[in-house]
């Protein structure tokens, strides 16, 4: 096996187990470096706990998790704790001591982590103007909001500049601007060979910056792959056609209608798969179309040229948005996995 | 440098505060009891320096059960209630979290202590010329007492998960 076909990180049968409910069940999974994976799945699902077992928090009931050292050698988290050194976590809604400045907290912690100490000070003031912080270096954190606590989270887990970087919602509480901030310092982490693990709610940034998804649900891990891989997998997929012109209320039942006709070859039963009845609906506010087809490649061509040949409608944009896949994807494998549970 | 000594440099800046305000405490109890009177009224001053000591020193029982309360309650409880713990054990060893953080408390802490017992050594000095052996003997087992009450505090904060509940544990224990 070459060193690159070592992964950085290896959940292996994974389990744990809180009394009679199990957390975390039978999860594999493998993180090759340089990698960005994004960690999916319901409240409850298990994410925070793989991530407190692999961060050594909590002892898995079964299974282990291994990281690989700087000799290329996979280490057991459990075993050999030393090996975390290399990573740094955001695990939950961070927690200071409040009556710390943010310089004296990521000295403190800079030092635990052995970075070396010549580089400290300089370290401290590139991590906090990286994170739009350095104007509040020596104020107490118990004045900070909670984005900026959630950014000096941020902070402490790279203040030692680890080859692994996991995080735990770590958009959460934040506004739009710090979340775009956070996803350019993820990309950034990765172009400087950074290997992240994400978990996260927010399925938009997660598409925005991972290179794969992992799906779990009740502990157990349903899928794991890149995007368009998943995507794949979709019985349904989406189109948004924006117009424009809007059409009118009065005319919005017969022209759906029409559409419904002209393009029933390529429609889906949504139904099945949402709550809606329909296969196209019109949307005011994006002033357009939502059309729900059969995902097939050639479909989306022959859905807009049956648009623009047989109809009036004006159409000036047609896409698939990045946000409703990762969306879709989450809610028919949720949805499929809950429908196998049932059956046994 | 370890773990355990870096921990104890930053619990010592990170109660400097509490370690001012019984320091204050107690030198302007002793401001206000030992020193005042005797200057305004040197009669009232007893004939030995021991039975000065004596009548004074009581109140370094109060100090040393709220002090201990205060530095100690909080040790390991504080890391679950503020989930402080999730910042810290992927970086750290538990066992060298805890080292770290009791030394530096109990270091705070017996200076309190010292620093009291300094200022009667001075007041000895002021108003009697001499200090006794005794003095010394009860400094000492003043601080064996502090360390035990300390570590009394410290294990019952062990299985807490609240702050609270550790410090008023602690207080029925320690009082009922």
């Amino acid at each position: 096996m070459s060193i690159s076909e070592i992964p950085l990180i290896k959940f292996e049968n994974l389990t744990k187990d809180f009394g009679q409910i199990r957390a975390v069940d039978n999860f594999n999974l493998e993180v090759y470096e340089g990698e960005i994976i994004g960690l999916i799945g319901p409240n409850g699902a298990g994410k925070t706990t793989a991530i407190k077992m692999l961060a050594n928090i909590l002892t898995p009931s079964q299974g282990r998790i291994l990281v690989k050292d700087k000799n290329n050698k996979l280490q057991d988290v459990v075993t050999n704790p030393k090996i975390l050194q290399e990573s740094g976590f955001l695990i939950d809604i961070p927690n200071f001591y409040e009556g710390m400045t943010a310089y004296e907290l990521l000295k403190y912690f800079a030092k635990l982590q052995n970075y070396p100490k010549n580089m400290v000070e300089s370290r401290i003031d590139e991590v906090l103007q990286l994170i739009e912080l350095f104007e509040w270096k020596h104020q107490k954190v118990k004045i900070f909001s909670k984005g900026m606590k959630q950014k000096l989270g941020l902070a402490q887990a790279i203040i030692h500049d680890p080859q692994i970087v996991v995080l735990d919602e770590p958009q959460i509480g934040l506004d739009p601007k710090a979340r775009i901030d956070v996803r350019n310092i993820l990309k950034d982490l990765q172009k400087n060979g950074k290997t992240i693990f994400l978990a996260s709610h927010m399925l938009y940034e997660i598409s925005e910056v991972c290179d794969k998804i992992a799906l779990i649900n009740l502990g157990a891990l349903l899928e794991f792959d890149k995007i368009s891989e998943l995507e794949k997998k979709l019985p349904m997929h989406e189109i948004r056609c924006t117009l424009l012109d809007p059409i009118e209320s009065k005319d919005v039942g017969p022209i759906l209608s029409m559409l419904e006709d002209k393009l029933n070859p390529y429609l889906i039963e949504a139904s099945t798969y949402t709550n809606q009845q329909h296969h196209i609906l019109y949307d005011p506010s994006i002033q357009g179309l939502k059309i729900l087809y059969d995902g097939k490649d050639d479909t989306q061509d022959k859905i807009l040229t049956t648009l623009k040949k047989e109809t009036d409608l004006k159409i000036i944009s047609f896409f698939t948005p990045k946000t409703h896949q990762l969306e879709r994807i989450y809610m028919d494998l949720i949805k499929r996995d809950e429908v196998k549970r049932r059956k046994k | 440098m370890s773990q355990t000594s870096i921990t104890l440099l930053f619990e010592l800046k990170r109660h400097k505060g509490r370690f001012y305000i019984f320091t204050l405490i107690s030198l302007f109890f002793i401001t206000l009891s030992g020193l005042i009177p005797n200057l305004i009224n040197p009669d009232l001053l007893p004939d030995t320096f021991n039975d000065f000591a004596s009548s004074q020193l009581s109140f370094i029982n109060f100090i040393i059960i709220f002090a201990s309360f205060f530095f100690f309650g909080a040790i390991i409880a504080e890391e679950f209630q503020y989930k402080t713990n999730l910042i810290l054990f992927p970086k750290i060893n538990k066992l060298k979290l805890i080292a770290g953080k009791f030394l530096g408390n109990i270091i705070l802490f017996l200076s309190v202590l010292s620093i009291y017992y300094l200022y009667y050594l001075i007041l000895g000095l002021i108003f009697f010329q001499q200090i006794s052996f005794e003095f010394f003997l009860s400094y000492l087992f003043t601080l064996l007492y502090g360390i035990a009450v300390s570590t009394f505090i410290l294990a019952i904060s062990s299985f807490m998960r609240s702050v609270l509940f550790s410090i008023i544990i602690s207080f029925l224990l320690l009082f009922v």
